[in-house]
């Protein structure tokens, strides 16, 4: 044996075990193919509020999306051994494994943790790959399920989106079950507890359309939770330093020894890193037509005079949500949900369901900080602005536009020549709105070889 | 080198004795030149086989002639020196021979490793080289030296800086992913071979590495035996599909104790005009017409957009402002030097009949072409051989120290090579006007995170410390004559020591505060040998047999730090961090042999031979883990047949043999754990121990099997022109793959047993003594292989792989090239334009790549390689010389295609760019395409390959040696003074902007190319 691995078989026999397997799962969200900084880019770029600055860098291909069947993002892989070291830990619970020297209700508590994960996963894959539920009702292919460790022979096919968004659901209300102890409820921002379980929750159901229970499971959260909506003086500084503050619910934990190092999002985003991605012409202008909203505050200018102060001038091109850990760019958490998104899924969902006085009072909590606004009146645009302006840098951006049937329009842009201009201006209709399955997985898998979405 | 025969023939021995009524003579057999005993020569009565004996410990023999010998005369002989004849006259006669030794014959001395054989005599397929032709040439490693002697053999490197690791391909790859080095096996002992260093920087650019196999001094070696087919190789079981090379190291001769020192020191450079760029003046030139470009014709609406500028002449200070001191820079010149080597060694051997040693100490001092790039190298050698009786007892102890400083090679942001052919122009400079760095104009940008290489590779530094200790004993006892029993222990402990820094200054330290990363490794090989052997002779037949029992044991330990957060960057040491981190683990592996040779021949004429090795290891698991190895092997002396000699044939063709070879051997897999499923830890998380499982269980994992065979005939005509013809084939099966897997199973491969790869091939080797008269002699001797090698199958499913710029399909070669098929200019609007899908007939074109289909364009393996080899003496000159060449195979500029047509504004461009070439106005005929501005069409099409023909000088040694005379009785042996070279001239295609002794697979970035080295020394003999 090598002297740092153990025999699968006997990785997890008792409950500390477990907890350090459960670690294990955590850790890979941090990877850069993942929420390390790929599935908030892709996201964002595809979006239209923030571009790569130039061909050629980490993000061009997904902001150009320029995807073919041979050149596709890595972000399958990941999520799927994310969920492979799920379920070998929901196994070995199932088997009993984790009960040694474990008290009342601590198994349970990892155990909803690493549904409400698993759930992540497949919802991840199920936006990425799969149209959006909403422009089929989840007729169309998703991804595959899966809920226990595979054997290396297995080849699965997709499952419908609406197949994948049941499994999501009843993994996420199991977690919610399991989570609801009060060790599970106060706030730790590295882990899932009770309420970012619900908050995800809440997230899933608008996406699948439940906008009832996504209205009542996100005021569950704004009444009872914990965590606090930040002030308009607290929220610039409330970023700095890795973004711990009074409404994180769920970030992934990156610090000084353990983190995605010069490929992580915080990097990406920083002029003093690789400088790749910015908020776009669209968003700047925006942005300059509300010069009191305090999320203005996060976006700063260039500061390298031969270069950036040439192509942009003293535009707020750089988004400052993650400064990093002591200024180091590498080093950020990476946020998965906080409560501003929950009052905007109320907001959201309430519009929907036609309760214009919620909608109105939790879309005012986030709008008022543009104090120039008023009282803002709820109609799908003024929800989807105040998403792109407090979500911006998020990983919220094209889903939103997606999944609302809207276009993502990247016509006002800094100067960027497009290689597949089909791609400037698109809808859910558009063939790249979704990604390609990739190549490695087709080559392996006849049965997926078979479902590669259309167009690839 | 006599003595060491000696100590394999000893095995020889058993007698017939004829009867009565006969002649007696006796006598001792001794070396002419030192007057040492011979132990163990044969002492034949002429014209009657298998009648005769072998000479004591004393070089004494005993020989009844009997009555019926056609002849009354006897010949003494031994491996390596001349047949002595001499008539006898009356019994009772004494009859001393002196024999003197046959340099053509010790040419031709085959080593396995478990005994030597003369190369008449061998059944198989094997090539010696003596050290002695290339001592005098400036090497780091061994390996080079083997470079252009021995057929069949590919050598190459994938960077020319010093200590660099090479790779030697035996008939052609075999494997994918379990490896294609050869085993190398030092005085028996089979050693690692590779990387000393295990600290891989992946950001750091720089995996040369710092080969193991320098940390010998390759003038330790006697010689060195390649090892091709299956016959030799098979005793080697599970680690000889690639070959073995088996080393032999120098041992003292009984006499006087000799004294040799020598010094040399020489100048280094590059070996070719490695990617030459334009000078700043072209470089604008053509930039501007760039820019013209890209307004008329690949972006007309440029007038809309405001982030273009409207005057070409503003416009290009962004890219080609001269610098302030009114000189464009040459990035050559500031980040190049030309190399100093320096060598020093000492050596004394010595001893008398019983007890004999041979030492050596060595230092090589090298200063590479960069300023990092050095080497030094400390090693000594005692090797000592007792013999006393019927008892023999050996010892070798090798102690090394190695020093290795390096500098970014490849892509890396400070790689001198990048910077000074990509990354950097002649617009850049080094230093501002008040004599600081220039940290701002030029390198903020580039790639993303540039830097002042100058200023970089000043601050930071990555280096290496190896030091090596390699201690062999092995004791041996006759105990009935013809038995013998042997005892071999030996243990190889390499420890290396690798810190990488960078500093708080630099970019790849600068978010940090500073990082050391420094890794400490110990790997150590415990290897038990217990062998049991029997020879004899008698009425013709000879015959000997050997059994070994091995073990050995490698542990490999390491412990890695990081320092993070510097105070003050003059304090790099770990120490002086204020956050660190750390790892450590250790692992150990087993492999367990039986081995089994037996060889037998009848009368000179028919030789047959079979080897069996069982090797049980523990890299596989309990139910996959012993195989069996096997090959058998003949040959025909034909020359030795009477009916030829009665036939007068033997006059002109002296000698003839035909042979043949089959067996089978295997590659372990290279991870040591890789059937096991298990979870790793360290995958921590918010502070807290993870774990996670990091491979799937792979019972059924087993060896990569091959499968040789090989024919061979070797001639040799009026004792001075020998030639051999081989014909071999390899077919290598249960290749282990990472065989791609579902990824929704959470993994993308996994290993298994799946692929298969044939090598077939031939290799021809001419030699002659083309003068030997009056003192005057003079050899030459030219080689020539081919090597076929096909993909035959994959991991079952697939029929291709692509890879960078690589596809490995099934009935190609691995390295076939997969590019688009450029079709020139395209006069109308001067892009590129490509066959659409070549492969499938459509032979149209297109200028947008995306819509062209890849074809296979060529391919990296040569058609015919070898060498050509010359040695020329006379009285007190001696001059020799290597040319390698190789013809018919590809390289693929993987920097050109990112450099394509002025897609990268900011840094060197090649000096292939030539404007007179290119395209400019719609209707020309243009060699290139239209450069401009942010060219959107940079595809790597077939363009980027390049013929790798080439013929270079390798090597070249002349030498004056005083005459011994000069000195009488003094003492005084003698004075040398040679000039040596490496790579001193290169013929190559005219298209070839890099080295055409390319990287395996041939796909060429920016690695330091072969260096030229041309020294001059001193050797004193006394």
């Amino acid at each position: 044996m090598p002297s740092n691995a153990l025999p699968t078989e006997k990785a997890v026999l008792n409950y500390k075990d477990a907890t350090t397997v459960l670690m294990g799962v955590y850790d890979g969200m941090q990877r850069d193919s993942y929420y390390g900084a790929e599935m908030i880019a892709i996201a964002e770029v595809q979006g239209d509020a923030m571009q790569a600055t130039s061909s050629g860098k980490r993000t061009s291909s997904f902001y150009e999306m320029s995807y073919n069947a041979q050149a596709s993002p890595a972000i399958w892989s990941t999520p799927y051994n994310q969920i492979r070291r799920a379920n070998n830990l929901l196994q070995a619970i199932e088997a009993g494994k984790a009960d040694k020297d474990a008290k009342a209700g601590q198994v349970d508590i990892i155990k909803g943790q690493v549904l409400a994960l698993r759930a992540l996963n497949h919802f991840d894959l199920v936006r990425l790959y799969g149209k959006p539920y909403s422009a089929d009702k989840g007729a169309s292919l998703g991804v595959p399920i899966v809920l226990k460790p595979l054997t290396p022979e297995v080849k699965s096919s997709r499952s419908t989106v609406a197949a994948v968004y049941d499994q999501i659901l009843a993994d996420l209300k199991d977690a919610v079950a399991l989570l609801a102890k009060s060790e599970a409820q106060t706030p730790n921002n590295g882990r899932i507890n009770l309420w970012s379980a619900k908050a995800l929750y809440a997230r899933v159901c608008l996406y699948h359309g439940d906008n009832d229970l996504a209205l009542s499971l996100a005021k569950d959260i704004i009444t009872s939770s914990p965590y606090k909506l930040l002030t308009n003086e607290e929220y610039k500084g409330a970023w700095a330093d890795g973004g711990v503050n009074s409404e994180m619910m769920f970030q992934v934990v990156n610090n000084k020894i353990d983190n995605a190092d010069r490929e992580s999002l915080s990097y990406l985003m920083s002029e003093n890193g690789y400088e790749d991605m910015i908020i776009t012409k669209k968003m700047v202008d925006y942005m300059s037509a509300n010069p009191l909203d305090v999320r203005k505050g996060l976006m700063i200018p260039s500061h390298k005079e031969a270069t950036n102060v040439k192509l942009y001038g003293k535009s707020a091109v750089w988004l400052n949500k993650y400064p990093g850990v002591g200024n180091d760019p590498r080093i950020n958490s990476v946020p998965v949900i906080r409560l501003s998104e929950v009052y905007l899924i109320a907001a959201e969902a309430a519009f929907k369901v036609g309760n214009m006085a919620d909608a109105s009072t939790y879309l005012n909590a986030i709008a008022k900080r543009n104090p120039a606004l008023g009282t803002v009146v709820p109609t799908l645009q003024s929800i989807m602005d105040q998403r792109n302006v407090e979500l911006i840098g998020e990983g919220h951006r094209s889903f939103d536009l997606m999944r609302n049937g809207m276009v993502s329009d990247r016509s006002v842009r800094w100067s960027y020549v497009f290689s597949e201009p089909k791609s400037i201006s698109y809808d859910n209709t558009y063939f790249r709105s979704i990604l390609p399955i990739p190549l490695s997985e087709v080559d392996a898998n006849e049965v997926i070889a078979a479902q590669q979405n259309p167009g690839y | 080198m006599k003595k060491l025969l000696l100590f394999f023939v000893v095995l020889l021995a058993g007698l017939q004795i004829a009867s009565a009524q006969s002649m007696s003579v006796s006598g001792k057999v001794t070396y002419a030149d030192d007057g040492t005993p011979v132990i163990g020569a044969q002492v034949m009565v002429k014209g009657m086989r298998g009648v005769g004996t072998l000479t004591d410990v004393n070089g004494a023999y005993k020989i009844t002639i009997p009555a019926a010998a056609p002849e009354k005369v006897i010949v003494a002989s031994f491996l390596g020196l001349q047949p002595q004849e001499r008539a006898i006259s009356s019994n009772g006669q004494v009859v001393n021979f002196a024999l003197v030794t046959n340099t053509q014959e010790l040419e031709s001395v085959i080593v396995t490793g478990y005994g030597s054989v003369s190369k008449k005599e061998y059944t198989g397929s094997a090539t010696s080289v003596k050290s002695d032709r290339t001592k005098d040439v400036p090497a780091m490693s061994f390996e080079s030296r083997l470079a252009g002697a021995v057929s069949g053999v590919q050598i190459t490197s994938a960077s020319g800086a010093p200590g660099a690791l090479s790779s030697v391909r035996i008939r052609g790859m075999g494997s994918i992913n379990a490896g294609n080095e050869p085993l190398y096996v030092i005085d028996g002992i089979p050693v690692f071979s590779g990387d000393a260093n295990t600290l891989k920087v992946t950001s750091d650019a720089n995996d040369n590495g710092n080969s193991v196999l320098s940390t010998l001094n390759p003038n330790d070696i006697e010689s060195m035996t390649v090892i091709k087919d299956a016959a030799a190789a098979s005793l080697y079981g599970s680690r000889a599909a690639n070959g073995v090379v088996v080393i032999t190291t120098k041992k003292g001769s009984s006499g006087k104790v000799r004294f040799n020192a020598k010094a040399d020191v020489g100048v280094t450079d590059m070996a070719i005009n490695y990617r030459p760029t334009l000078d700043g003046d072209a470089r604008r030139s053509l930039l501007l017409l760039g820019m013209e470009n890209f307004k008329t014709y690949s972006y007309p609406d440029w007038a809309q957009d405001p982030s273009v500028p409207v005057d070409n002449n503003e416009w290009i200070k962004d890219y080609a402002t001269m610098p302030w001191n009114g000189e464009w820079t040459d990035w050559n010149k500031e980040l190049f030097r030309t190399g100093v080597n320096q060598n020093y060694e000492v050596s004394a051997s010595g001893g008398n009949a019983k007890t004999r040693f041979y030492a050596s100490m060595s230092y090589t001092d090298v200063q590479g072409i960069t300023k990092q790039a050095e080497y030094k190298r400390l090693t000594g050698r005692v090797n000592v051989n007792h013999k006393q009786g019927n008892f023999t007892f050996d010892a070798s102890t090798l102690i090394s120290s190695v020093n290795q400083s390096y500098n970014e090679e490849e892509f890396g942001y400070s790689s001198p090579l990048a910077n000074a052919k990509w990354f950097v122009g002649p617009q850049d400079y080094v230093y501002n006007k008040d004599g600081s760095f220039n940290l701002t104009r030029g390198f903020a940008t580039i790639g993303g995170g540039g830097a002042n290489p100058i200023y970089n590779n000043e601050i930071n530094f990555n280096k290496s410390d190896v030091f090596r200790s390699f201690s062999n004993i092995s004791a041996q006892y006759e105990f009935v004559k013809g038995f013998t029993a042997k005892q071999v222990l030996s243990y190889d402990y390499t420890q290396s020591h690798n810190v990488v820094w960078w500093d708080p200054r630099s970019n790849n330290g600068g978010s940090a505060g500073g990082v050391n990363q420094t890794i400490d490794n110990n790997f150590a090989t415990f290897v038990s040998q217990t062998q049991l052997a029997y020879a004899n002779v008698f009425n013709g037949h000879s015959i000997s047999v050997l059994a070994s029992y091995e073990t050995e044991k490698n542990s490999d330990r390491y412990l890695y730090g990081a320092g993070l957060n510097y105070p003050n960057p003059n304090l790099p040491d770990l120490d002086n961090a204020a956050e660190k981190d750390a790892g450590g683990s250790k692992s150990v592996e087993t492999l367990i042999s039986w081995v089994a040779r037996a060889d037998y021949n009848y009368d000179g004429r028919y030789y047959v031979g079979a080897s069996f090795r069982r090797d049980g290891t523990s890299r596989l698991s309990p139910e996959s883990r012993w195989g069996n190895f096997w090959s058998v092997s003949a040959s025909w002396r034909m020359s030795n047949e009477k009916w030829w000699k009665e036939g007068g044939v033997n006059t002109v063709l002296t000698d003839a043999k035909i042979r043949a070879s089959y067996g089978v051997n295997g590659t372990r897999p290279s991870s040591w754990y890789g059937y096991l499923g298990t979870f790793g830890y360290g995958y921590n998380y918010d502070g807290n121990p993870g774990a996670t499982e990091n491979r799937i269980p792979n019972p059924n994992l087993k060896w990569e099997q091959n499968y040789a065979s090989n024919i061979g005939i070797d001639l040799s005509f009026i004792d001075r022109i020998n030639l051999s013809i081989d014909l071999y084939n390899r077919d290598t099966k249960d290749l282990i793959m990472d065989k791609k897997i579902s990824q929704v199973t959470g993994f993308a491969t996994t290993l298994q047993n799946v692929g298969e790869m044939n090598n077939k091939g031939i290799e021809i080797d001419l030699n002659a003594i083309a003068i030997r008269k009056n003192g005057f002699e003079w050899n030459v001797g030219i080689n020539l292989s081919h090597n076929k090698n096909t993909l035959v199958k994959l991991d079952g499913t697939q029929d291709k792989m692509t890879s960078s710029r690589w596809i490995h399909k099934i009935g190609m070669p691995y390295y076939s090239f997969f590019l688009l098929k450029s079709a020139g200019v395209d006069p109308k609007t001067g892009w590129e334009q490509y066959y659409v899908d070549p492969d499938n007939g459509d032979f149209s074109t297109t200028t947008d790549g995306r819509k062209a289909k890849k074809s296979i364009v060529g391919s990296w393996d040569p058609k015919v390689q070898g060498g050509i080899t010359s040695n020329f003496k006379w009285s007190f000159i001696d001059f020799s010389f290597t040319f390698t060449y190789s013809l018919g195979g590809h390289a693929v500029d993987h920097v050109a295609g990112s450099l394509s047509d002025g897609g990268n504004y900011n840094g060197a461009i090649p000096a292939s760019m030539d404007i007179n070439k290119m395209w400019k106005k719609p209707g020309d005929i243009a060699e290139l395409p239209m450069f401009t501005y942010e060219n959107p069409n940079v595809y790597t099409s077939s363009r980027f390959m390049m013929s790798t023909d080439y013929l270079r000088l390798k090597n070249i040694t002349l030498g004056f040696t005083t005459p011994k005379k000069w000195f009488g009785n003094s003492g005084f042996e003698g004075i040398r003074l040679y000039v040596a070279a490496n790579n001193l001239f290169t013929i190559k295609d005219k298209n070839l902007n890099v080295d055409p002794e390319t990287p395996v697979g041939g796909i060429v970035g920016l690695r330091t190319p072969q260096l030229r080295t041309v020294n001059v020394g001193l050797e004193i003999k006394f």
